[in-house]
């Protein structure tokens, strides 16, 4: 059975809030869309979901690397594949697996690099999310 | 040197034109919206005191009927035929009854009588506007530079090239300078291109503006690019003058061709398909990629420069007043993001668009006049530092056509 994204995005979503900080889902920045974006009050993190095309998912998390703190990449457990994680780990982009219904678990496969964002976009997405000007 | 046309687009596009009127040679206003704008159509001409043009648009009478309908913003949402076309409709046909009902028909065109009415409404646009103000009148300067036959679109199954041709026969005994217009589809343009010279040529016109539909420079392939410089030098072969109603950059190296002048919108208009645009609100501000002579979206540019030095990106992407100020802080990456600022609404701000069309008018100007000014070989030279920057900073998707244009520039 194929698991569509948004259900994968809703686990991280719902684990991320459990986690304390503070969520927007489908966030639009100018005519992006991030899928997630995150913050804890100090540090702000893009999430990028994507169940099929991770090379996709690089380009938009390379974006994202632009805007946010720490970005990392979402994928269906059973996709983390040695490919991407180089690939990842050579842009310091983070790996997160999410595992199966009912009970998707996180598993935080690479962790993220710190990103040299841009404060204009980083100040913007946060007056945008009503995080902070 | 190729002489260089901004096309308007909307009236909110005036103030960059009024304050850079030395980044291009001419104004193309087109009929509807100049009809629908009069006062503003006559302050931005009289005050950039440059040639200018109205394109008759006639085409769009013959395109499917929903392009010229406009749904009303109240709760019914009635559609309705759009005003400006049902008054040029009227100025051009005597009835706007078939607006936004049916499409013209080849049989339903009285050649001089269209002709008539279109060269009238050019040469008097701007009339009512300026009846207490003779001054303007006699300035000359709201008079056009060219005037223009009445045109529909010229497929391949030929349905309109007759009415196209008597009309122009048609206003060149009106007005022998007339120019005509030949808007022919990708088709024609492969196969039929010995016809449209030889059948143009034949009314006597003298002057052509050349409308390819969707002809994409960047993207188009050898054969079509050549085929386009082919139909410019077998106009050129029978005297005949050419400009180009869409065109950007490649202009420079068609010029070689016999390309005398083309046009383009600001930032955006480099190409057209037949039917006219409907909707789709403002495009996002786009950002003009000198290396590639091309414009990309303000992330792409991101991603593909964010890791460059900002004297790098001086010495080899641009040094236009707009970048040398955005990269005064040495970094790239925020001198960009500039372009795609937004507001608390995430809607662009008229501060991203004004950097977006400023560095879009001067480096285009600088790049038509420095590239115009090469001889063959220093322009593939040019084209081929160009391609090798780009290979270095890994755009190579962006670069694919720069070999393509050098290949046409002719020994």
């Amino acid at each position: 059975m194929i698991v569509p994204e948004a259900f994968y995005q809703r686990a991280l979503a719902t684990h991320l809030s459990a986690s304390g900080l503070r969520v927007r889902e489908e966030f639009c920045y100018g005519r992006r869309r991030f899928d997630i974006v995150a913050f804890d009050g100090d540090s702000l993190y893009g999430f990028e979901v994507k169940c099929i095309n991770w090379q996709r998912a690089m380009q938009q998390a390379r974006y994202q690397q632009l805007c946010c703190d720490l970005v990392t990449i979402v994928v269906p457990a059973l996709r983390v594949k040695k490919s991407l994680l180089t690939a990842a780990q050579e842009a310091g982009i983070g790996v997160a697996a999410v595992g199966n219904a009912p009970e998707w678990a996180i598993d935080w496969v690479l962790e993220p690099r710190p990103c040299n964002s841009v404060p204009l976009h980083r100040k913007q997405i946060l007056m945008l999310s009503g995080w902070g000007s | 040197m190729i002489e260089q046309y901004i096309r308007l687009g909307t009236h909110a596009e005036a103030e960059y034109l009024r304050k850079l009127p030395t980044a291009f040679d001419g104004l193309v206003l087109n009929a509807n919206l100049v009809f629908g704008t009069p006062a503003a159509s006559v302050s931005l001409v009289y005050a950039l005191n440059k040639p200018y043009y109205i394109d008759p648009f006639t085409h769009a009478f013959a395109s499917p009927p929903r392009f010229l309908q406009s749904r009303q913003k109240d709760k019914n949402a009635k559609v309705a035929p759009k005003r400006t076309f049902v008054g040029l409709a009227s100025a051009y046909f005597g009835n706007s009854e078939f607006v936004g009902r049916d499409a013209l028909v080849p049989a339903q065109i009285d050649v001089d009588d269209l002709a008539a009415r279109v060269i009238s409404f050019q040469t008097s646009w701007y009339e009512e506007e300026v009846k207490n103000d003779q001054f303007i009148v006699d300035s000359g300067l709201l008079r056009p530079s060219r005037i223009l036959a009445p045109y529909f679109p010229v497929r391949s199954d030929f349905q309109w090239l007759d009415v196209n041709l008597r009309a122009l026969s048609a206003a060149l005994k009106l007005v022998p300078t007339a120019v005509a217009v030949v808007p022919i589809s990708m088709a024609v343009l492969r196969d039929y291109r010995e016809k449209i010279v030889n059948d143009y040529a034949a009314t006597g016109a003298k002057s052509v503006v050349l409308w390819i539909e969707n002809l994409d420079e960047d993207r188009a392939d050898v054969l079509d690019l050549t085929s386009y410089c082919d139909l410019l030098s077998q106009f050129r072969a029978k005297a005949i003058t050419v400009a180009n109603a869409f065109g950007g950059f490649f202009s420079c190296i068609a010029q070689h061709s016999g390309l005398g002048a083309f046009a383009h919108g600001l930032v955006y208009g480099e190409n057209k398909g037949f039917s006219p645009i409907v909707g789709g609100g403002q495009p996002p501000p786009r950002y003009y990629f000198r290396p590639a002579h091309i414009t990309i979206s303000v992330p792409e540019a991101e991603l593909l420069l964010a890791n460059i030095s900002a004297e790098s990106y001086i010495a080899q992407v641009c040094d236009c007043a707009i970048c040398v100020r955005l990269m005064q802080s040495g970094d790239v990456a925020s001198g960009l993001a500039k372009f795609a600022e937004v507001d608390v609404e995430n809607k662009y701000t008229p501060a991203a668009y004004a950097l977006s069309r400023f560095h879009f008018l001067l480096v285009r100007r600088k790049e038509v006049r420095q590239f115009g000014s090469l001889d063959a070989q220093a322009q593939r030279a040019a084209l081929y530092a160009d391609r090798t920057f780009c290979l270095s900073i890994g755009a190579i998707d962006y670069a694919v056509h720069l070999h393509r244009w050098a290949m046409l520039i002719p020994s």
